[in-house]
């Protein structure tokens, strides 16, 4: 899966761990969804798409992989 | 609502764990211990380990440690007893407690924040230690007799807690760097 979440992370000039304190993560969680390393659940990606003030399909999209 | 009658939904199961004991709520939530669990847990694991090994190269057992135990079972050469005491050297069964119950304490408390990736880790470390135990268990099966075995059999009793452990705290490690160089 593809996600935008660094470039909007960076746009609101947020640190990795002023996200994941947000979101009550750790903030290796977020860098492995930054990373691609791993898919965040369904509530996740929405307190992320919440917390940016923003939808969730603004920050991720399907790959062709995922269909797979 | 007649189909639903005397049937838990999610509801009711999620409403009946926000009525108990912040802690109850915790471990039911993730099945896992406190995190002041894991400094326990290696306190017994690290100490277990160095006993164990002694134990196994030396053999040698305190003596203040011979004791009177209730066996619900008592095999010896001859005959098996049942529900009996017997006097026997416990220092054994206490390194094999301490191995086991240090890794399952650390293995099973909770990290600083304990999040859906963290469990994600946990379980795959998990799977993980389950496949390699019991490859090297087949390979013991295949290749090694005798009392040799036997000494296979005793260590299989610890070793997918303990690979599992260091599965999962190499996977921690090597994470935490990654995210200190990002």
């Amino acid at each position: 899966m593809n996600n935008y979440v660094k470039q909007k992370r960076l746009d609101l000039e947020m640190t990795q761990s002023d996200l994941a304190k947000k979101i009550g993560v750790s903030r290796q969680t977020i860098y492995a969804i930054e990373t691609k390393k791993y898919d965040p659940s369904v509530t996740l990606a929405l307190k992320i798409a919440v917390t940016f003030s923003t939808n969730v399909e603004d920050l991720f999209a399907l790959e062709k992989v995922d269909w797979d | 609502m007649t189909a639903c009658k005397g049937n838990f939904t999610f509801h009711h199961v999620n409403f009946a764990l926000h009525l108990m004991p912040n802690f109850t709520y915790i471990v039911m939530k993730y099945l896992l211990l406190p995190k002041h669990f894991r400094t326990a847990g290696w306190f017994l694991l690290i100490p277990g380990l160095l006993a164990g090994f002694s134990n196994y190269i030396f053999n040698t057992e305190p003596e203040f440690l011979n004791v009177t135990m209730f066996a619900i079972a008592n095999a010896g050469f001859y005959q098996t007893t049942y529900f009996t005491l017997i006097e026997t050297n416990i220092w054994q069964e206490l390194i094999s407690l301490m191995i086991i119950m240090g890794g399952i304490f650390i293995g099973f408390s909770r990290t600083d924040i304990e999040d859906e990736y963290i469990q994600k880790i946990r379980l795959e470390a998990l799977t993980w230690a389950v496949y390699v135990n019991y490859l090297i268990l087949i390979l013991a099966i295949i290749f090694l007799y005798g009392f040799t075995f036997t000494d296979v059999l005793v260590f299989n009793m610890f070793t997918i807690l303990l690979i599992f452990v260091a599965r999962f705290e190499w996977v921690l490690v090597n994470l935490n760097r990654e995210t200190d160089n990002e």
